[in-house]
């Protein structure tokens, strides 16, 4: 009996000790390789067959408590990458875990995200932190917030709160609700607005692009020279794509593998590569992120 | 970390950026007691700034009821104790800790963001009083159940917490005014500044998903007016003008004259530290230790003189130009029974009498063939 217990309990220490392996720092990569493929590059299928003909980098996440503002603790420890490419295309495949799957935006709700970083110039690759004067990065950046206004329509205030109610919006008429009103009121969606019934709404005027209610893709490419340089390129030519199931999220990130614009980083067999991932119910964003410092990137 | 010097708290404190003060500061003064809580200038305010989507729950000036009142809910509750003992000393220098100099380590300002929910009670506490009255107090005279209004708006700081807190450097003073403003097209949403914000004067739009603050009606002051929230203001509690720096105070510029001569309008909460710059004639019926918390360690002396302000005719010429123009004032005279204004030019903007001329009509209107309703 206490035999069966004993053994029934090194059982359950080896299950739960095979589940933590993975965070092991011996099991870390310290590099990653990507692999030539003839097939095209699944732009949103992450369960694709080609992935597996890559090897899976198990990459350490570190709290970025470096320059404020910070977070004390990682919420997400650790980052699978894979990497493949064919004559075109470069596919990088993240996967992490993540209980919760945060896609909207409001005071304290805050997205997940996931963004890779290449130098411009591989040769001084700069600060991991974004760079540096001198040493500018090329980064690709996605959100979960930014795949839901694509998937769903940009997020307005009544898809979080449906029954909010508002006597006018400029420029916009509203029905006037009578209690004999039967049909469903329906009020003016923010991206059905024109520029000029933008006028109350300054940052998508000014076509901030963190406020883009024709946002096609979930992805943005910049550019960096350090700290709070973070600025949208002109020319957006990167393409990523996320799915979330059971915990965990895979997000796609691809790019062409030769640029002709002179922001975005050179892909030579020899380069490096580092890694930011947010944790929206951890209420991270900006600075407050997961980093990697720079890792060598091998183009097989 | 640079030090700065703020006169608020009598002493030199950390800020994130070296000391770098405007030509003039936009400022204003408000009169605690002459409120009626109409909430004129809230809706002014937000039919003439608020109204996009997003902004639905976004009072960039809103009045409300202390001691239970707040917006959003319990701001002051929330951030007064994170600051620990606030203790001033016999020479009025603060030696407790400000919002900078409490942050926790790896954050630049000691704040706290707010719930979606703690903006959703705009006017929570309203006309909440401390205790009931008791039956036939109000004929007797004085009672001691007290509650008070509380206009707020974006403070434009010289030491401004949203500034400092922001890593885009997003938010800048305007070096000309004072003015502090949020750049709509650099920021990136990330609220920094609100959660840093003691007063909770920056806003976050999930529509645009950036963040939104008072603005001051810029757009009006550079054209020699005052904003929208004093212009319309019913019980005229407020002035808006410039404060002088230090070594070009004068005394015929009424912002001058009533914060730095007169003492008379105090900095709300100076021990956070931002030396903010909507000063407020203290209500004179209030317990004091809730005001000296409110308003630092010289309340005594600002009612003192507002109590006495009837036997002051320059004081009480600045006073009487409360919401008497849109124009700004820059200079004031008192000259026999009326009390003078004056733009930057020197030309005169509004005249106002001491006492508000009497006539009476008769009752009856022959020319009409009516009654008149009014007489006076
Ligand atoms: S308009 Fe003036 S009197 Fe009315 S609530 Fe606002 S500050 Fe008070
Ligand atoms: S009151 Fe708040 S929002 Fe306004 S300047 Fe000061 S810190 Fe910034």
């Amino acid at each position: 009996m206490t035999k069966n217990i004993v053994l029934a309990l090194m059982i359950l220490g080896i299950v739960s000790s095979c589940g933590q392996k993975d965070q092991t720092p011996e099991n870390y990569s310290n590099a990653i390789t990507a692999v030539r493929v003839e097939d095209t590059i699944p732009l949103t299928d992450p369960d694709a067959k080609v992935w597996k003909k890559a090897p899976i980098a198990l990459i350490e996440l570190k709290p970025q408590n470096i320059i404020p503002p910070i977070i004390q603790e990682p919420s997400i420890k650790q980052l699978r990458v894979r990497a493949i490419y064919n004559d075109n295309y470069f596919g990088m495949l993240l996967e992490w875990e993540d209980s919760t799957k945060d896609e909207l935006i409001n005071v304290n709700d805050f997205t997940d995200q996931v963004a890779i970083q290449f130098p411009i110039n591989p040769e001084n690759p700069g600060s991991f932190m974004m760079g540096n004067k001198g040493a500018p990065v090329h980064i690709i950046h996605w959100k979960a917030l930014w795949q839901r206004d694509v998937e769903k329509g940009y997020l307005d205030v009544q898809d979080i709160y449906p029954n909010m109610w508002v006597d006018l919006y400029y420029f916009k008429k509203i029905p006037v609700y009578t209690e004999f009103t039967e049909k469903e009121i329906k009020f003016p969606r923010v991206d059905e607005f024109s520029p000029e019934q933008n006028d109350y709404n300054p940052a998508i005027k000014l076509r901030n692009p963190v406020s883009l209610v024709e946002r096609q893709i979930p992805v943005e490419e910049a550019f960096a020279e350090g700290f709070g340089t973070f600025t949208t390129q002109l020319h957006q030519d990167a393409f990523a794509w996320g799915k979330y199931e059971n915990g965990h999220w895979k997000v796609i990130i691809v790019r062409p593998l030769v640029s002709p614009d002179s922001r975005d980083a050179p892909l030579p067999s020899e380069t490096v590569v580092a890694f930011a991932v947010w944790d929206g119910s951890a209420n991270q964003i900006g600075g407050r992120k997961q980093y990697t410092p720079w890792i060598p990137l091998k183009l097989q | 970390m640079p030090k700065v010097y703020n006169w608020h708290i009598g002493r030199e404190m950390d800020y994130p950026y070296e000391e770098s003060r405007p030509e003039k500061q936009v400022a204003w003064v408000f009169d605690i007691n002459k409120c009626i809580e109409c909430q004129t200038c809230t809706v002014a305010c937000k039919t003439t700034w608020t109204s996009g989507k997003g902004q639905e729950s976004m009072f960039w000036n809103n009045v409300e009821t202390k001691p239970y009142g707040g917006y959003p809910t319990g701001w002051d509750l929330s951030i007064l104790p994170k600051l620990g003992e606030q203790v001033w000393n016999a020479n009025n220098v603060y030696e407790g800790k400000t919002v900078f100099e409490s942050a926790p380590q790896g954050e630049k300002v000691n704040g706290y963001l707010p719930t979606d929910e703690d903006y959703a009670h705009v006017n929570l506490g309203e006309d909440e009083c401390t205790q009931v009255i008791e039956k036939g107090a109000f004929f007797q005279g004085i009672h001691n159940a007290w509650m008070f209004y509380l206009a707020r708006i974006c403070n434009h700081c010289t030491y401004p917490a949203c500034l400092a807190a922001c890593p885009r450097k997003a938010i800048y003073k305007r070096k000309e005014d004072g003015i502090v403003l949020v750049d709509q097209t650099r920021c990136r949403g990330y609220r920094e500044c609100v959660k840093a914000c003691p007063y909770k004067k920056v806003f976050f739009n999930m529509v645009t998903r950036t963040s939104e603050k008072c603005i001051a009606c810029f757009p009006l002051i550079e054209k020699g007016e005052q904003p929208r929230c004093v212009q319309t203001c019913i019980g005229k509690i407020r002035l808006m003008g410039f404060l002088n720096p230090p070594e070009k105070i004068r005394r015929d510029n009424p912002l001058d004259f009533l914060i730095y001569y007169k003492k008379i309008a105090l900095p709300l909460y100076p021990q956070f530290g931002l030396e903010p710059n909507v000063y407020y004639i203290p209500p004179v019926h209030v317990p004091r230790e809730f005001l000296y918390q409110m308003f630092g360690p010289t309340v005594d002396e600002a009612i003192e003189t507002y109590r006495n302000a009837h036997q002051d005719r320059e004081l009480l010429g600045a006073l009487l130009l409360f919401t008497s123009t849109q124009k700004i004032i820059d200079s004031f005279r008192v000259k026999g029974d009326y009390v003078y204004g004056y733009n930057e030019k020197g030309d005169e903007v509004v005249k106002v009498p001491f006492t508000e001329p009497l006539y009476i009509r008769p009752y009856y209107d022959n020319k009409e063939k009516v009654y008149r309703h009014t007489i006076t």
